[in-house]
């Protein structure tokens, strides 16, 4: 029944080609105009899976909580300190600066030469607060007395450490963004503030004595955004790359370029929709257009494989073009629908980003049945082949076979069995090597940039240089209103802060109760003694008062008392156990009215990321594979068919978990696609194999036999597509984004494990079980026979 | 030293004029084990024999046999701030803490029991016990009040004049039995009778005084805010002001073997005065952390605690 649905095609398209070619036409031009309206379009919260409770809890507290949007510039003596009068000036002049720069809310920038930073002496007469600056210093009345002066005071204020270096080596200065605009209401484009800051700041402020850190949330985005757009630069490598590889491969440029254009067409199809369905393109998911891009060659090679092996065999290029699309409509098809299924599991991942990437991504893929299974061979059907290439290609082939027939060697039934148990201890090595691999980011700093960048130096020199925590998991704890006025309460958040501060891996715990405790004492003459919570409402309200605002510990009804731990690393181990802390915690002390949520500040985020991640990923995994076994029981009939196809692809991925331990590429929003859509995609490699091998069966050639003519017909075209596929994403590598660097090496080594695997472990699976358990009736041919 | 820099941090901010409030605990809630004890805020320390032990924040209490390895005590069973202890051998002892608290140990400080929770829930600030049936423990707004069962009763004790509610910060004896209390604005107080009746001494001072020592010659040293040290004849009539060389609040002081006073305070200084007190060496930590309390060891190490728990020297 296939069959004759497959030769109905054939029959209607290669009958009307021309109308097909024309209708194609129409429609790449059509997509193609919407295609060039994409744009970029980053979006944090597309990253974030906005359904689990943690980010749920970060949305509704964003704009209270501390430290969402800060941006932090610090002014670093290379040598020596900045006790001088050229490092103050400069501290003044960014600071300055700083106040001025659109986007920033000018009540919150703060450093040694902003007056809301002041030292307080507690004296017998009371409280004694000054500027630490100094009333009447200014920038030019600026000398060693008045320097002395500043000094001292920042030492006795306790600014040694926030506002400046431990070592005296670099001050700070500290805002908060004001976003939206409240007078505009409109966002803050990130990528420009960026670029205002390294030319504003860094270009004007550092030079061989000093140098100038900028870190923050805006700054890491806007990082990310200027990283993400050298990726045109891999795109245009990567295709040169595969345009000399398919031309070595055919020595035709007609054949290089059908299925290079073929591809393309399809990708201009594919942005065009995506512009259609309203969404843009994101840096993260940048990758994607690229393997659809790369899927598409890799089938077009077989398609050019097919037809010149035609041509080879004398057929002129109409018959070749059909007797391709005849051939290969079916593997294609099972292998395009396999890499489509891996692309739309990427749903079930409840973060938008990747719900997007999955809808574009597959829609990428279905249009590959169109491009590279009916446009080109109907092109193909066009072109004509002189003798001398005929012949030229002929004598490749040959040289080509020779390799194929060495390697053929490995499905006869010894070999196949050395092959198999190695591979069964490979598979062991692989599962238990494999335990433990890392969950979400493993390096400190921002996560998607590489940790020789800028932006990752500078945070290292800040956290060195700091008493400051960069990796900030927030505890939202709601109570009734006034809850800061009520000991109860305060008390119960006080311990709460105390336990999850002594949580292996959290460096320090910061609450409204743990401050409102310390301004207890100062108020009370800086006695240590007096460091405790008041009983009465009026006391406890007063001490509550003393602790600065800025510092977020509360909200103006006082219904919100975060707890911020700094961690000392944003490790998946050390998220999940203060989650456990958390989880455990409040299980055991609930109290009324009191609700203890989990979790905001970047490491919560990222806890949240985590989780969804791991769940994901094996029901994906499950969902493609079990699509696989489906598809390869419904074309060929046969359990050995789902044996032989599977076990090559579970080793593949078990080593491609290997492989992501032993590089520290942790499971993460972006490689989780990554793997799913290798097993989707490696499974091509069989697919076509198989399906050779399977014909050959049916014509009553013994497997080992069956299997070096396979491999001699569609071996170099696997190992050829696989190494095309892998030196494109290898380029990858060299990106400056840290996630597409893994995505890139992970993609790499799936690919060509994928391949190696299909040419190796698949006939010896399928000649050890045909040895083992022998047929007992004729092989079906596949559904269609040629 | 984190939490030294939050204070400061803190009273970067302070503006406001304080009231003066009543404190009192939450439900009860025995203290957490955490790993590393003696690095939590501490306030007081005392010693047991050899051993060394201290108190703070969340119920910690911490000691050490060589003033080197420190571990937590095995149960105690208050999880809030604890601010004085004394022992009266090398086994039994007692700690005060705010909201009345009194615990009662009888091993050295592995163990505590919830003795008494005071009435008034006062907040506990000093105890001196006489013997292991004999003490008195002082508070906020002029409290006292004595025991002559080892802790099971307690009786109020009248130490100011009538309506005075004056902190009574430190309470000690000097080498001849007289008690001391060292209280709030320049405040002192001295009873020749093992507490039963108080005099109101007149200092001279006008800043709270935190602080005093007995000294091995009979004297007596009073010490407080802005870096205020007074010496006193033996029955504290006559007081004289010392050059401690510093202005910051000192919060404890001790007599080393040598006969040389050692002082501490906020703001990250040490002290150490000459045999004859006539001058201080006065130092100041790099990280400006504030010491509550000081214990002199035998091998003449000087254990120093504060808020960033037990410090080096």
């Amino acid at each position: 029944m296939l069959a004759s649905l497959v030769s109905a095609l054939e029959r209607f398209f290669f009958r009307h080609r021309l109308a097909t070619l024309s209708a194609l036409a129409v429609i790449t031009l059509v997509m193609g105009v919407f295609a060039s309206r994409l744009e970029m379009s980053a979006g944090f919260d597309k990253q974030l899976p906005q359904q689990h409770a943690f980010i749920k809890t970060f949305n509704e507290y964003r704009d209270v909580l501390f430290g969402a949007n800060r941006i932090i510039v610090v002014l670093h003596a290379k040598n020596g300190d900045i006790w001088n009068k050229k490092a103050m000036t400069r501290l003044y002049d960014i600071t300055q600066t700083l106040f001025f720069m659109p986007g920033i809310d000018r009540r919150s920038v703060t450093s040694l030469w902003t007056p809301n930073t002041r030292a307080v002496q507690i004296t017998e007469e009371g409280m004694k607060a000054e500027d630490v600056v100094g009333g009447d210093v200014t920038v030019d009345t600026l000398d060693e007395q008045a320097i002395v002066g500043i000094r001292e005071r920042t030492i006795i204020g306790g600014f040694v450490g926030s506002l400046v270096a431990n070592d005296h080596s670099g001050a700070m200065v500290v805002a908060e963004l004001a976003d939206p605009d409240p007078q505009t209401g409109k966002r803050l484009n990130y990528l420009e503030f960026s670029q205002h800051l390294e030319d504003a700041l860094r270009a004007k402020y550092s030079d061989a004595d000093y140098d100038v850190q900028i870190i923050g949330f805006a700054k890491q985005m806007g990082d990310i955004g200027a990283g993400a757009k050298g990726v045109v630069g891999f795109f245009v490598l990567a295709f040169f790359l595969t345009v000399l590889a398919v031309y070595w491969y055919t020595r035709s440029w007609a054949l290089t370029f059908l299925p290079l254009f073929c591809s393309l067409v399809s990708v201009v199809w594919q942005f065009g929709t995506i512009t259609l369905l309203g969404f843009g393109l994101d840096p993260l998911a940048i990758l994607v257009p690229f393997l659809v891009f790369a899927i598409g060659v890799s089938h077009g090679v077989q398609q050019v494989n097919f037809i010149s092996k035609e041509v080879c065999a004398g057929a002129d290029g109409m018959t070749a073009a059909r007797r391709s699309f005849g051939g290969l409509f079916i593997p294609g098809t099972l292998a395009l629908i396999t890499a489509f299924v891996g692309f739309a599991t990427l749903v079930l991942v409840p973060i938008p980003m990747i719900r997007e990437l999955a809808i574009t991504a597959s829609v990428g893929v279905a249009y590959k049945i169109v491009t590279n299974l009916i446009m080109l061979p109907v092109l193909a059907s066009y072109f004509r082949f002189d003798a001398a290439y005929v012949s030229r290609i002929e004598r490749l082939r040959e040289r080509r076979d020779n390799v194929m027939i060495r390697l053929g060697r490995l499905a006869e039934p010894r070999q196949a069995a050395i092959g198999g148990l190695f591979c069964l201890v490979l598979m062991g090595v692989a599962v238990w090597q494999s335990q433990g691999r890392h969950i979400g980011h493993v390096l400190p700093g921002a996560p998607e940039l590489r940790a020789d960048s800028r932006y990752n130096q500078d945070v290292e020199s800040v956290v060195n240089h700091f008493s400051l925590g960069l990796d900030l998991f927030t505890v939202a704890v709601e109570t009734p209103t006034g809850g800061c006025y009520r000991h109860d309460v305060m008390n119960y958040v006080d311990r709460l802060t105390w336990y999850l501060g002594n949580v292996p891996g959290v460096l320090s715990a910061q609450s409204l109760p743990a401050l409102a405790k310390l301004s207890a004492s100062g108020v009370n003459e800086g006695n240590p003694k007096w460091a405790s919570l008041p009983l009465d409402e009026l006391s406890l309200g007063e001490a509550v008062r003393q602790v600065p605002e800025g510092l977020r510990l509360y909200n103006a009804d006082c219904t919100l008392l975060p707890v911020n731990l700094y961690l000392a690393d944003h490790k998946a181990s050390t998220l999940k156990r203060v989650v456990q802390a958390v989880e455990q915690y409040r299980a055991s002390h609930a109290m009324d009215g009191v609700n203890v949520r989990l979790a905001s500040g970047n490491a919560g985020v990222q806890a949240a990321t985590n989780e969804v991640v791991e769940v994901s990923e094996l029901p994906m995994m499950l969902y493609v594979y079990l699509t696989i076994l489906l598809l390869v029981f419904l074309v060929y009939r046969d359990w050995r068919a789902m044996i032989a196809c599977c076990l090559p692809l579970t080793l593949a991925t078990f080593l491609g978990y290997w492989f992501m331990k032993a590089l520290d590429i942790g499971l993460t929003v972006a490689t989780l696609p990554v793997m799913v859509l290798a097993v989707g995609i490696g499974v091509d490699y069989a697919f076509y194999i198989y399906n050779r091998l399977q014909l050959h069966l049916a014509e009553g050639i013994d497997i080992v036999s069956a299997f070096k003519l396979a491999l001699r017909e569609v071996g170099v075209a696997t190992v050829f597509t696989a190494l095309t596929l892998s030196v494109g994403v290898a380029t990858w590598s060299f990106s400056a984004l840290k996630f597409q660097a893994d995505m890139g090496q992970l993609l790499t080594f799936m690919f060509m494990v994928n391949m190696i695997m299909a040419i190796t472990l698949l006939p010896a699976i399928a000649v050890l079980l045909d040895t083992l358990i022998p047929r007992k009736g004729p092989v079906r041919a596949p559904v269609i026979a040629h | 030293m984190l939490l030294g820099n939050r204070l400061r941090v803190l009273m970067a901010a302070l503006t406001l004029v304080w009231v003066h409030g009543a404190y009192a605990a939450g439900a009860v809630e025995p203290a957490m084990t955490v790993a590393h004890a003696q690095a939590s805020p501490l306030v007081a320390v005392a010693k047991a024999g050899t051993r060394v032990v201290a108190v703070g924040d969340h119920g910690v209490v911490v000691m050490s046999d060589d003033g080197e390895h420190w571990r937590q005590a095995n149960t105690v069973p208050v999880d809030s701030l604890l601010t004085a202890l004394t022992f009266v051998d090398d086994q039994q002892g007692w700690a005060v803490g705010q909201a009345g608290v009194i615990l009662h140990t009888t091993d050295g400080g592995e163990h505590w029991t919830l003795q008494q929770r005071l009435d008034e829930q006062p907040g506990l600030l000093s105890l001196w016990f006489e013997n292991e049936r004999h003490g008195i423990v002082v508070g906020a707004y002029g409290y006292a009040a004595q025991t002559q069962d080892g802790g099971q009763s307690w009786q109020r004790l009248q130490v100011g004049e009538d309506g005075d509610d004056y902190h009574l910060n430190h309470l000690f004896a000097s080498s001849d039995g007289t008690l001391f209390i060292a209280a709030e604005m320049g405040n002192a107080y001295r009873s020749t009778d093992h507490g039963a009746t108080w005099q109101a001494l007149d200092t001279g001072a006008t800043g709270s005084l935190w602080s005093g020592l007995g000294l091995r010659d009979g004297q007596v040293l009073l010490a407080g805010m802005t870096g205020r040290v007074l010496l006193g004849d033996p029955a504290g009539d006559n007081w004289q002001t010392l050059d401690s060389g510093t202005e910051e609040a000192i919060t404890a002081l001790a007599q080393l073997a040598d006969g040389r006073v050692a002082l501490v305070g906020n703001g990250g200084m040490t002290a150490i005065s000459d045999a004859a007190l006539t001058r201080f060496n006065v130092k100041v930590r790099e990280d400006r952390v504030n010491l509550a309390a000081l214990a002199p060891l035998n091998d003449g190490q000087i254990i120093l605690v504060g808020s960033a728990g037990v410090m080096p020297q």
